[in-house]
């Protein structure tokens, strides 16, 4: 027997080194792919991991301020079939543009693979819906280690349920949307946007993304339309900011008119044969050479600063995606288009649910509030979860919105939004609006109002797109659903005394 | 630091007992690996309402008390052998049938036999009352074997999908896959034939320019055992095993010269080699294309791969739980991608604990390879392990997209029966290289 080989123990020294480093790669490639490469891996929608765990998850309900459900899942033993994931129950189809939607098949038309998708209030507090906030780390942790099953919390909007589902039969088949907020905190009562979805049937594919009729737009907050003489709002309550008029001025443009850079305006809308009157109700008959005078007495300057300071051109915090309006490409308006802008026409668009908060600002104390969605997460204390509150803007003080809203009780009495009134079977304020489109298109009918009018506590905005006149299509609306939404609120006071 | 002394700090004593009694390091270590083991069954044994299946951990329990016997025969008759070669084994082979009911339940109970069969074998290779001399002896005949079995293979193999790769041999319910056992064979042959002829080997004889060459005389053997295995094994589409063929004889070469040239030269050969196949074989382009590129078709062909990352990210750091993860969406899971599956429930603690495994059974391997009395019993338990390491890097290196993905087990944790047995006796020889005589 030869004895051992020294050279060969110092070769299997190197090779063993070499195995070592090896294995020091394999380590490090795992590490990548385990932690560094690990978030982007798990984000890509054909990972089946994605909807196994969400199925695993009993998600929490969505209610109405008043406890009605919105949404609700089945347990997670109704997840144990992967094939047929659970369908979530949306029992008020009406609240779908802001409960919007969970889905295993997002993004079905494109990608046959089971995904999961949220949209509406579904996304803005997925969190909470699928139990992740308001757990402590260590409770975190805990129900990680241990496989709790996972229970997502209850959210509790502001919402109406019936108000919602009035709101949106009011519209009917009609395009349109309806925003009713409350004055003094900006909670939403209702927010329909129509055509809309029924969200159960997302996980069926439904509708294809390219629908003409656009049914996952939401209108309300996403919607730039003309806002036509309801703007004039804004016009009176900057003029009367300035101090350029008040209610009581005498206007005799009854069967004036007057050229603006060549573009002619006369007063249109006045009954025949009134032909001199106050200010208020100059609004009150929408007379449109007057405004147009306001707005050019303000100035392009002014004018575009108080429209910004009505929040024109910026988009409120909301948890829903909202737009934002805009008064004008034109950082100087000519005077015709000046003119236009003062009584809502010409360039200027905004959303309906930036019109409901011009109607609480002045329904309230000048200021437009922050509107907001989330009135609760029972057993979960408040914190980063809660929408924001407050005021977004104050563009006018208390006496002017003051002054504004008595002009608003006087278009609702004696001049076109009288039928709002007559709907509404209360007191109440108003202006509607027929914002003309130009060529053949139908205009756009509008409504903003409050109510009740001695002590205003609820503010709406109502669109019919192309719906016609304002007076005759959308005050009615309007005025069926202030009445509704004061009797719903004194319910729910009712119900806390 | 040297194998050794990472062993020895690993360990605590040295593998020799030499008269002290009773091997308490093995002991210990066992019953740590054994703990490891039943813990991980208990999962798959919980039931919904509380309380345990017991049955469901009788397999483990049987394991675990087989590899307590093993340790007692090895304290009576091998009290030198390395006591840290066993507990690892013990822990994988636990940890692989816990994962085999997890990810596979309907061959778990086959698993397990093997895993018993695998156990015993490592005990017979222990314990028989063969001289290592015999292996030396009988060279050309495991090459010859070796030849003709995976030439009966090609003719006579069977394939386990239908129009898959015929890698397999066997009658009625029982096959093996010829590929491992020629591993075996390879490296008995090698470790005979080398150690004969290392005076002549290490010495330069042919000189070209500033290369120093081997004796192209003495190559012959050694080229035509490898280019007829490697042939033969590319015929058959079995590349996993013909890299690791090629590998361990690049390897072995090495430890028995220390020529870095050789390791060179087979570098060259390969990568010729890799450009030809690349060329000729449409398997190659396409495993070589979905390494490069596995996110262009994730639901085709990059489907296996995709989904073993994906499985290995969910993990994170403490892994989803044994019986959380969704790691059966990965086709073979408990064959070549049972390291995701152990990735995403175990986490990156758990997959960094079974590399730390491996790496102390690969030093305890390499370190009874340094102290062995003879160079052919150096060159044995170098080659076993350096056989058992290679496999290890192969596929965890295609698990992790680091290679183009081959299919070869996993040792000692993979489902696959010849593998466990191959790499048992493997391991067997290496605890008896350890207990011979200084």
């Amino acid at each position: 027997m030869t004895g051992a080989s020294p050279s060969i123990a110092g070769h299997v020294v190197r090779v063993a080194a070499v195995a070592l480093a090896g294995l020091a790669v394999v380590a490090a490639a795992t590490v990548y792919w385990g932690f560094v490469a690990a978030p982007s891996l798990a984000a890509r929608p054909d990972n089946p991991r994605r909807i196994a765990f969400e199925q695993r998850i009993r998600r929490g309900r969505i209610l109405d301020r008043r406890g009605a459900v919105l949404a609700a899942s089945g347990g997670p033993e109704a997840a144990a079939d992967p094939a047929s994931p659970p369908a979530r129950q949306y029992p008020v189809p009406a609240a779908a543009p802001v409960v919007g939607f969970q889905t295993w098949r997002y993004g079905a038309g494109g990608d046959p693979r089971v995904t999961y998708g949220v949209g509406g209030a579904e996304a803005a507090y997925d969190d909470a819906l699928r139990g992740d906030l308001g757990m402590s780390w260590r409770q975190l942790i805990a129900s990680r280690v241990l496989h709790r099953p996972l229970a997502g919390h209850d959210v509790v909007l502001t919402l109406d349920a019936g108000l919602q589902a009035q709101a949106a039969e009011l519209l009917g088949a009609r395009e349109g949307a309806v925003v009713v907020v409350d004055v003094g905190s900006g909670a939403v009562r209702a927010l329909v946007s129509q055509p809309t979805f029924d969200p159960a049937s997302l996980d069926r594919g439904a509708p294809p993304p390219d629908d003409p009729r656009r049914p996952l737009f939401n209108r309300a907050t996403q919607g730039r339309y003309t806002p036509g003489s309801v703007w004039k709002v804004v016009t009176l309550a900057a003029a009367l900011e300035d101090g350029l008029t008040t209610l009581d001025a005498t206007v005799a443009d009854g069967d004036a008119s007057d050229t603006f850079g060549g573009f002619r305006v006369a007063c249109d809308n006045n009954p025949d044969g009134v032909t001199t009157f106050d200010m208020a109700h100059a609004f009150g008959w929408s007379c449109n050479l007057t405004f147009a005078r306001l707005g050019t007495a303000l100035g392009s300057a002014r004018y575009r600063a108080h429209a910004e300071r009505f929040g024109l051109g910026e988009a409120p915090p909301f948890p829903l995606p909202v737009a934002s309006g805009s008064l004008s490409e034109h950082a100087e308006l000519p005077p015709p288009e000046l003119a236009s802008a003062a009584f809502g026409q010409g360039e200027i668009v905004t959303t309906p649910l930036h019109l409901a908060l011009i109607a609480a600002a002045v329904a309230g104390d000048g200021g437009l509030p922050v509107p907001y969605l989330l009135a609760d997460v029972p057993g979960i204390r408040w914190g980063r979860l809660a929408d924001e509150r407050g005021t977004w803007r104050q563009p006018i003080g208390a006496a002017t919105a003051a002054a504004v809203r008595r002009a608003m009780v006087v278009a609702a009495t004696d001049g076109h939004a009288r039928p709002a009134r007559d709907a509404a079977g209360i007191e109440i304020g108003g202006k509607t609006g027929t914002a003309q489109l130009g060529g053949s298109q139908r205009p756009h009918a509008w409504f903003v109002g409050f109510a009740p009018a001695d002590a205003p506590r609820v503010a709406v905005a109502v669109l019919v797109v192309n719906g016609g006149e304002g007076s005759a299509v959308a005050a009615p609306i309007g005025g069926r659903v202030l009445a509704r939404a004061v009797a719903a609120d004194d319910a729910a006071s009712g119900d806390r005394e | 630091m040297t194998p050794a002394r990472v062993g020895g700090a690993l360990a605590g004593r040295s593998g020799r007992a030499a008269g002290s009694g009773w091997r308490w390091a093995e002991l210990g270590l066992l019953a740590l690996a054994a703990g490891v083991g039943i813990a991980a069954g208990l999962p798959g044994a919980a039931l919904p309402e509380g309380g345990l299946r017991l049955t469901a951990l009788a397999p483990a329990l049987a394991l675990v008390a087989a590899a307590f016997a093993i340790h007692v025969s090895l304290g009576w008759r091998r009290p030198g052998a390395d006591q840290r070669i066993l507990p690892c084994i013990v822990l994988l082979m636990g940890l692989g049938l816990a994962l085999s009911q997890r990810v596979a339940p309907a061959l778990a109970t086959r698993q397990w036999a093997w895993l018993m069969i695998g156990l015993a074998t490592l005990a017979v290779s222990t314990h028989l009352p063969y001289e290592l001399r015999v292996i030396q002896r009988y060279r050309y005949t495991w090459a010859i074997l070796g030849i003709v079995l995976v030439g009966v293979t090609l003719v006579a193999g069977r394939s386990a999908v239908p129009g898959g790769p015929r890698l397999w041999l066997g009658a009625g319910g029982l096959t093996f896959q010829p590929s491992e056992v020629l591993r075996l064979l390879l490296v008995f042959f090698m470790a005979g034939y080398l150690e004969d002829k290392r005076e002549i080997l290490s010495a330069a004889s042919l000189k070209l320019g500033p290369l120093r060459l081997m004796p192209l005389p003495y190559l012959a053997p050694l080229a035509a055992m490898m280019g007829v295995s490697l042939a033969l094994l590319t015929a058959q589409r079995d590349l996993g095993a013909g890299l690791l063929l090629f590998v361990i004889c690049l390897g072995m070469l090495y430890l028995v010269s220390g020529r870095s040239t050789y390791v060179l030269g087979g570098l060259a050969l390969f990568v010729c080699a890799a450009w030809l196949l690349h060329h000729e074989i449409a398997v190659v382009q396409t495993r070589v294309a979905i390494w490069l590129d596995p996110w262009s078709d994730p639901s085709g062909a990059g489907y296996q791969i995709v989904q073993g990352l994906m499985a290995i990210a969910e993990g994170g750091v403490i892994g989803a739980g044994i019986g959380q993860g969704l790691p059966t969406s990965i086709p073979a899971v408990h064959t070549d991608f049972i390291y995701a599956a152990l990735a995403e429930e175990t986490g990156l603690a758990g997959a960094a604990a079974v590399l730390m495994v491996y790496a102390t059974l690969f030093l305890a391997g390499f370190r009874v390879a340094v102290r062995a009395s003879t160079p052919f019993r150096q060159m044995l338990a170098a080659g076993l392990t350096l056989g058992l390491s290679v496999q290890t890097l192969i596929i965890l290196g295609g698990v992790l997209r680091l290679i183009p993905l081959t299919g070869v087990t996993l040792p000692f944790l993979s489902h696959g029966g010849t593998s466990i047995v191959t790499s048992a006796v493997a391991m067997g020889l290496v605890l008896r290289i350890g207990d011979e005589p200084r």
